[in-house]
């Protein structure tokens, strides 16, 4: 126990490097921690993005393609469903509800998506929540949308805001749909899934935006509908994207997925949305763990600063040595000494970094969750993190051992001759 | 008949691939003598001082502390040995600037059990016993000694060194050149209060150094030139 007051004295008494050392393994401890929190809460709240939908049907390609571009709005299908395809299984008596997606246009760089009604009813993300409106109330007519969180606080629109869309999903679109602009009718709360970015229109809103397009372009003169004539058309679509399917009993699961990619009328395909979002994740994985990689390393550069500053200060603590070992120190104590001197660095380094994370945590916490949609929970350190920072300790006492073996082995040189 | 407390017969000692460096027939000191040995730097004195340490082994002959001879002892024993029973004063800069005076004074008790004990048997506790030294060293002050160490004067030092050395009464106190950073009105006065305190203690010196000027104060002196028959010319300068 007297060794331990003397690695404290002894270290106060070279305060200043020891404060640099344990700041310098504190803030690394601080990204550790930080990184592996963002880790889990960024898994989290991806396994949350959709949940109570069984199914989610596509165009037959990849299940990672299908849920990226119907879920997460990234990339776009390679085909679309027919609409017959859509009530044939929307009819299915094993089916709850049937929600049809339709993807394509854009808006300033917020994603269009075709919808109906029961999509505000049916849509569940995180733990199974629906949808709320912080404003307004579903589409009903059909120049009507609602709009995302994020869509409504980037652009600055409120209820009754004319949308003009544009055509294609890329950022800057050079046609649009000016001839039939949108009045936004609902902003949703925020949900921190890709919702958020989200506009949406009713399907037959959808249909009227291209009911007199021809390959893949605006009709020009006579050929050109107009927004109020449209409304006398069937608006009925031909294709939708995706659909999102939720069954009466899940286990029919697999009979249904079964029969939908089987479906003879055209080639389909169905994933469960749980099965292919780890699918994805065990992709993203690779990135994640980069970046666990990476902060391990920073906190093996913090206990390197450690070592470098314990073993410089070697040499000039000769004196110290052979004055201990005069009155009776032996070499085994001199050894203890420099171990519990680069503990007691390492643990004042994790304290302040545990510190650190939870201050800066507390901070940040508002503007994360109205910035990236993202809550994160104030939660004491989990199993994994406590062995992150056991691993730590354990790793400092492993290299603190290096110079207290060279004191040792110096001191045994020296012996009670003292060398400056 | 007073025992002897060192006892050198025959010793020998070379470091690794150099030449015989000491050859001591016969030393002894005797127990509450004050011995002055002479000798020079180079002359083999800190090694004569690590083999009466037990921190070297002599390659012939034995050395005998208190009857005990070292070389029988494992390194752990003649460590304990030695924080038994040698306190140490050196040159300068003795202290450890991180701890304060009294508590530089007790750090042979946190080492040595049997000093502690030692300690204890006179005085309630170990602060009681080490401001009693200095008292007697003529550090009574209690703003000086509640100053860093690094903040008192030379002679001030050398006195905690003092008292670290006599605390908890070892048999043997081994001073190597304690008087060469003081001035020859100090290195008196600095003795003086060590013999006193030595007496008090019942321990006994060796205080070896380059500076004969203070010889005729000690009870015997002598040159570790004519006791080591490996010496050589005396160096040139």
């Amino acid at each position: 126990m007297y060794l331990l007051q003397l690695a404290f004295k002894s270290l106060g008494n070279r305060r200043f490097s020891a404060i640099l050392t344990v700041l310098a393994i504190g803030l690394s401890v601080t990204l550790l921690l930080a990184v592996e929190k963002v880790r889990t809460e960024a898994r989290a709240s991806f396994a949350s993005t959709i949940s109570g939908t069984d199914l989610i049907v596509g165009a037959r390609s990849g299940s990672v393609q299908l849920l990226l571009y119907s879920v997460f709005r990234i990339g776009n299908a390679t085909n679309n469903i027919r609409w017959e395809s859509f009530e044939h299984f929307s009819e299915d008596r094993r089916v709850d509800w049937a929600v049809p997606i339709s993807l394509g246009d854009s808006h300033r760089g917020f994603m269009v998506m075709g919808t109906n009604g029961d999509y505000f009813e049916h849509f569940r993300y995180g733990r199974r929540q629906p949808l709320a409106f912080k404003a307004g109330a579903p589409f009903d007519d059909l120049y009507d949308a609602v709009l995302g969180a994020d869509v409504a606080r980037e652009l600055g629109y409120d209820l009754d805001t004319e949308v003009v869309l544009a055509h294609g999903t890329g950022a800057v679109s050079f046609v649009d749909h000016a001839d039939k602009p949108f009045r936004v009718t609902g902003i949703l709360e925020k949900t921190g899934t890709p919702v958020d970015r989200t506009v949406h229109i009713s399907l037959q809103g959808m249909q009227a935006l291209h009911v007199d397009w021809q390959q893949g372009m605006p009709a020009r003169g006579a050929a050109n509908v107009s927004a109020e004539a449209a409304r006398e058309l069937d608006l009925t679509p031909k294709a939708i994207t995706a659909m999102l399917v939720g069954l009466k009993s899940r286990i029919s699961t697999f009979a249904v997925q079964r029969d939908i990619n089987q479906y003879n009328g055209e080639p389909l395909l169905a994933i469960l949305p749980g099965v292919a979002l780890q699918e994805l994740w065990s992709l993203l994985g690779v990135a994640e763990k980069a970046l666990l990689v990476v902060s391990g390393f920073v906190v093996l550069t913090g206990l390197v600063g450690m070592l470098t500053a314990i073993l410089s200060s070697l040499n000039e603590r000769r004196r110290e040595m052979a004055i201990l070992r005069s009155v009776g120190a032996k070499p085994r104590h001199i050894f203890g000494l420099l171990l519990l001197e680069a503990a007691s660095l390492a643990l004042a380094g994790i304290l302040l970094g545990l510190g650190l994370m939870y201050l800066g945590l507390w901070v940040s916490q508002p503007f994360i969750l109205t910035q990236y949609g993202l809550y994160v929970p104030i939660t004491p350190p989990g199993m994994y993190e406590w062995g992150l920072l056991a691993a730590i300790l354990a790793a400092s006492v492993l290299m603190g051992s290096v110079p207290a073996w060279r004191a040792y082995r110096q001191s045994l040189a020296d012996g009670l001759s003292i060398r400056t | 008949m007073l025992n002897a407390l060192i006892d050198l017969n025959a010793t020998t000692y070379a470091w690794p691939g150099q030449p015989t460096l000491l050859d001591i027939e016969s030393f002894s000191l005797l127990a509450g003598e004050k011995v002055f040995l002479k000798g020079p730097s180079g002359s083999g004195k800190t090694t004569l001082l690590g083999l009466l340490g037990g921190v070297y082994v002599p390659q012939s002959g034995t050395i005998e502390l208190l009857g005990q001879n070292l070389a029988s002892l494992s390194a752990v024993q003649r460590d304990r040995f030695r924080a038994d029973h040698t306190g140490y004063i050196f040159q300068m800069f003795n202290l450890l600037p991180y701890l304060s005076v009294v508590e530089n004074v007790t750090l042979p008790c946190r080492f040595s059990t049997l000093r502690r004990q030692r300690a204890l048997e006179r005085h309630s506790d170990l602060t009681v016993a080490a401001l009693d030294l200095l008292n007697g060293l003529g550090l009574a002050d209690p703003a000086l000694l509640a100053r860093r160490v690094t903040e008192l004067s030379i002679g001030q030092q050398q006195r905690v060194a003092a008292a670290r050395a006599l605390i908890g009464s070892p048999e043997l106190v081994i001073a190597d050149e304690p008087t060469s950073a003081l001035d020859a009105d100090s290195r008196e006065a600095f003795l003086r209060l060590l013999f006193a305190e030595c007496d008090a203690a019942g321990s006994s010196l060796l205080f070896v150094s380059h500076d004969s000027s203070l010889e005729a104060l000690f009870d015997r002196a002598l040159s570790l030139r004519d006791i080591n028959r490996a010496a050589t010319a005396p160096e040139l300068t």
